[in-house]
């Protein structure tokens, strides 16, 4: 079968160059999901359609992408009901295989939906990183017995690629996290200080008897220092007008 | 005039930090955000009963853990001035304000 055959080594190159490009230009998450459903699409040849679902610690869905409505869709219900090729792979960390929907019996109200909905075969393989499943890809196809073996081979070597795609998007989000933090950190250091400059000319204090009276507004107040301290330096504004 | 709190003051310091549930990463970055002046190298070993702090870097250190005790703490119950405030001038933080300010 021609479908078997799968990429070449300078296929695979091109795909994990526009993955890598993908890290690189976009930066937005929904942007790369996209990018690598479509990739899957195109990867294995007979599908008309690809998804990607990725889950939390308790397998509950929190993002998804898809190569079109009728895949988000077909997805959608998996977690709705409970049930399905998707669900089957995170949950039990599986490649889960389906060849003709019609005549599968593992999942009874998914697979009758989706095979109304034109659905015919699916590839379903858990993206795993350090030992952790990050959630699913899978493809689907309205022609059933398209995938094989060699298929699930393919599609699981994308799927590792994936994978670490995915964790690596995710340090980088809470890496932006942090020096969002350490730049707040640094406003308000600097909202503190000026504050602390006011305190001591209109108190005649010291510096760190003045960081002191800081403290003790806010303690008294039950409000944050960073509050004490914006309330001190706007209340000059209003005194030179 | 370094301090390092030992006894009953450092359990209570420990304690606090416990239920504060910061880190010392985190600690440290609310520390710094109030004008803290040390690393967090330092912080930790102070933790540990092991480097001595003026007194204002533990009173920041303190203020950092207290601040996060009163963003988790549960909602308070308002007093009858505090309602009072609201109906006046519908501004209660204002108001709050300008009572501190007449305190000087």
């Amino acid at each position: 079968m021609a479908e078997s055959q799968g990429p070449t080594p300078d296929a695979w190159a091109a795909v994990f160059a526009r993955m890598a490009g993908v890290l690189m230009t976009e930066q937005t998450v929904t942007t790369v999901l996209e990018s690598i459903t479509s990739l899957a699409k195109d990867t294995l040849p007979g599908s008309d359609g690809s998804g990607l679902t990725l889950v939390d610690e308790g397998s509950n869905r929190s993002t998804s992408a898809a190569t079109g409505p009728l895949v988000e869709r077909l997805d959608a219900l998996q977690y709705e009901l409970g049930e399905g090729p998707c669900l089957t792979a995170v949950r039990d960390s599986v490649t889960v295989r389906v060849d003709d929907l019609g005549n599968d019996p593992r999942w009874p109200d998914w697979s009758a939906r989706a095979a109304e909905a034109g659905m015919s075969a699916s590839l379903s393989i858990p993206l795993r990183y350090a030992g952790r499943t990050l959630g699913a890809l899978k493809v689907y196809s309205t022609r059933p017995h398209v995938y094989t073996a060699d298929s699930e081979d393919i599609l699981g070597r994308f799927a590792d690629q994936a994978a670490i795609l995915l964790a690596n998007m995710h340090t980088l989000s809470e890496a932006e996290a942090l020096e969002e933090r350490l730049l707040q950190a640094l406003r308000d250091r600097d909202l503190i200080a000026t504050a602390k400059g006011i305190v001591m000319l209109r108190e005649n204090l010291d510096a760190d008897r003045a960081v002191q009276r800081l403290l003790e507004l806010s303690a008294q107040r039950r409000i944050a220092v960073r509050e004490v301290a914006a309330e001190i330096v706007a209340s000059t504004h209003t005194e030179t007008v | 005039m370094n301090y390092l709190p030992d006894g009953e003051h450092r359990r209570q310091l420990i304690a606090a930090l416990r239920a504060s549930r910061l880190g010392v990463e985190e600690l440290w970055l609310r520390y710094f955000a109030l004008g803290g002046e040390v690393g967090r190298m330092e912080i930790e070993a102070y933790l540990n009963g092991l480097l001595p702090l003026s007194r204002l870097q533990h009173d920041l250190i303190a203020h950092a853990i207290n601040e996060r005790l009163d963003e988790i703490a549960p909602p308070r119950a308002p007093y009858a001035a505090d309602l009072s405030d609201r109906d006046d001038d519908g501004d209660p933080g204002e108001s709050r304000g300008a009572g501190t300010d007449s305190d000087r």
